[in-house]
């Protein structure tokens, strides 16, 4: 069953040659599609902007209601979309690298669902400071990553037993949630749109909840790359290549948790990217890790402020929920995934 | 043919299979009866066992009657404590057969996307009669959709997996790929449903989440007669079904060499355990756990022969919902912890002695 789906490294080689110029060429594409749904995030929306008038708020030669749509709503909530991207986005590449499989994700493992049940618990009981959040979300992360991975290696590390340990845990979080919702009363339906994933009416504090965390992750990660290559390796070569295996593979998938939970913080539990992001990448480049993590990061970065982008423009003046979109883009492809990778 | 599985049950050192079948069967039939007992007797109002006794005989003289007691047991518990047992087996055979088929410990009703296609199903439901009905009558619109849930939701459940098992297809099904598809599917079938509910059917929120939470609340024995042909039906469907069962899980290709049309086999299987879990799932909504702890416990029992299995794997069922029922209704009175929350909550237990022993 482990040989179900490939592992993600079948080869050592960074392959760091040829793959240059396509990388950039990625990474290029990756940058520009990114600053187009950033200049259409700009200027669409219950008041339209012209690019000019844009241009003008952006280069500070116009203030008032321009000034404030975009600086005060539309940017912040952009720059948000992005972090959150690319922290799921991150976290799922470290997962799946430190396990070795192609399924590990923070979604699957039942992360963001034990992230958000800590969230909405600290919420509802305890109203606590929102500041707080990224580290609440963080414990119940932590604990339903434990949880997951444990009965999934107690019964052989197969991205089966993986994702079917996940589902079970995911389970049991959203039946705490909704206890937990049950019994709040009029704040359910607040909630419950939480619950669905969304960046409506985040602004610069939500920003800066998120930033470092998501800053912090991202150099830790491309700092680490050399040590996260190993990890594509058996246990015993990266041991005798001086990797404390056990060590790093702990500190990768804490780095996991963290980032998950700040986002998760930040926007709700959204779903898929922290799966998606990672495959489609290593279909473009390949696997050493130093190229990859920052393709990831802006690969997760785009699906989420692509998603925000739909979200509120396809049925507007209502606002969608961001994890009705993210759904609609991951789920199949993750399911065209399966279907193309397992025997 | 069941030799080839019970060759392979490791002899237990302390009774004789067949002994410990007679065993656990007289005790969860005596624990069941407990049960049922205390549904009676235990609740907002507690009842004196004679005032049930009286209620449940019916009074010969009118004037002497106990009404409140005839009102709660007869309109109130006794159907709300059939419908749960009655489910309860439902989830049981289901979670056997399943986890008989996929090979796998695992695996639940939950897996074959049934939970939440029942799920996207009736939430579809409400914020499609919150639409016909408008704002003009807030019962009318209530009524619009209960009526028709337990129907709609058994077909989301039933759609969902006939789609799970078509992805997964590809000249034949593998086990594997049918518990990964299901979970893909499941995944994206919950998150729409979270997302409609948001976008869609806000006005409605707390009934939706109160059904989606899988509850027992105000189950009445019109629940119970709609239940009972999709019992009669799979169970008589069940006993063509154990050899097979048995045989696949060996393994497909010990399964096709004993003489096992094995995709025809595993699709009947999936399509009885499938009909035994959406059935129940339209009727108390997407409660989970229970076919996963019952197929364990079961296990743990009386071996890995399906055949014995299912004759324990009902009671503990129907015994779990009833605990889990009883439960739910007392912690917290007057109000109610729903079902699917308890059963949930018992999960924790459950995969700590997992994680404590072998799978």
């Amino acid at each position: 069953m482990s040989g179900a789906l490939p592992p993600t490294a079948d080869t050592t080689r960074s392959a760091a040659a040829p793959r240059c110029p396509r990388l950039a060429i990625w990474g290029v594409l990756l940058a520009v599609a990114l600053l187009v749904i950033g200049g259409l995030a700009m200027v669409t929306g219950s008041v339209p902007l012209s690019l000019h008038e844009l241009v003008e708020v952006l280069t500070g030669r116009v203030d008032g209601m321009a000034a404030i749509l975009v600086l005060e709503l539309r940017l912040p909530r952009f720059v948000a979309g992005l972090l959150v991207g690319a922290s799921l986005g991150l976290a799922g590449q470290l997962m799946q690298t430190v396990t070795r499989n192609p399924l590990a994700s923070p979604g699957i493992t039942g992360v963001v669902a034990g992230a958000s049940m800590a969230v909405v618990m600290a919420q509802v009981g305890w109203r606590v400071d929102v500041t707080w959040l990224p580290a609440i979300g963080m414990l119940g992360g932590a604990g339903a990553a434990t949880l997951t991975f444990l009965l999934a290696a107690r019964s052989g590390f197969s991205p089966l037993m993986l994702a079917l340990a996940g589902m079970a845990v995911t389970a049991l979080a959203s039946a705490l949630v909704t206890a937990f919702l049950l019994f709040s009363g009029a704040q359910a339906q607040q909630l419950y749109g939480w619950l669905a994933g969304g960046l409506q009416g985040r602004g610069w504090s939500h920003v800066g909840q998120i930033l470092p965390w998501a800053l912090g992750g991202l150099a830790l990660s491309l700092g680490t790359g050399r040590w996260l290559n190993l990890m594509h390796l058996e246990d015993s070569v990266a041991r005798s290549l001086g990797g404390a295996v056990t060590l790093l593979r702990l500190g990768f998938v804490t780095l996991a948790v963290a980032l998950t939970a700040a986002a998760v913080a930040v926007a709700g539990p959204v779903g898929f990217i922290g799966l998606i992001a990672p495959h489609l990448v290593r279909l473009a480049a390949g696997v050493d890790q130093r190229r990859a993590l920052p393709l990831v990061a802006l690969t997760g970065a785009l699906l989420v402020t692509l998603s925000d982008l739909l979200a509120r423009t396809l049925a507007a003046p209502q606002e969608l929920p961001l994890g009705l979109f993210t759904a609609l883009i991951g789920g199949p492809l993750f399911i065209a995934l399966i279907r193309s990778r397992t025997p | 043919m069941n030799l080839s599985a019970r060759a392979a049950t490791p002899t237990s050192h302390f009774a004789p299979m067949k002994y410990r079948l007679h065993l656990g069967v007289a005790l969860l039939l005596g624990l069941l009866v407990l049960a049922a007992l205390a549904n009676l007797l235990f609740g907002a109002v507690t009842l004196s066992p004679s005032r049930v006794w009286l209620a449940l005989m019916g009074a010969s003289d009118p004037a002497t009657a106990d009404s409140v007691a005839q009102d709660i047991v007869w309109n109130l518990r006794l159907p709300r404590l059939l419908v749960g047992a009655l489910v309860g087996i439902h989830f049981a055979i289901a979670g056997s057969l399943l986890q008989a088929v996929m090979r796998n410990p695992l695996a639940d009703a939950g897996v074959m996307g049934i939970n939440a296609g029942a799920s996207l199903a009736a939430v579809l439901a409400f914020a499609a009669a919150e639409r016909l009905a408008g704002d003009g009558n807030p019962y009318l619109r209530a009524a619009l959709s209960l009526d028709w849930l337990p129907l709609v939701a058994c077909g989301g459940g039933l759609a969902a997996a006939a789609v799970v098992y078509r992805l997964s297809w590809n000249r034949g099904s593998t086990p594997v790929r049918l518990v990964l598809c299901g979970i893909a599917v499941a995944g994206l079938l919950n998150a729409l449903a979270t997302g409609v509910l948001a976008g869609w059917a806000q006005a409605t929120t707390e009934t939706v989440l109160a059904w989606l939470s899988g509850s027992l609340y105000g189950r009445d024995w019109m629940h119970l007669t709609s239940l009972l042909p999709w019992t009669a039906a799979s169970l008589a469907l069940l006993p063509l079904m154990v050899r097979g069962a048995n045989l696949l899980q060996l393994g497909d290709a010990i399964a096709a060499t004993l003489g096992l049309r094995v995709e025809h086999s595993r699709f009947a299987l999936l399509l009885v355990a499938v009909l035994f879990a959406a059935s129940a799932v339209g009727i108390v909504g997407p409660v989970g756990f229970v076919g996963l702890i019952v197929a364990h416990v079961a296990r743990l029992m009386v071996g890995p022969d399906l055949e014995r299995q299912l004759i324990v794997s009902p009671l503990l069922g129907a015994l779990l919902v009833l605990v889990s029922d009883l439960v739910g209704r007392l912690v917290l009175v007057p109000a109610e912890l729903p079902i699917g929350v308890v059963t949930s909550l018992l999960g924790v237990p459950f995969f700590l002695v997992l994680l404590a022993r072998r799978i």
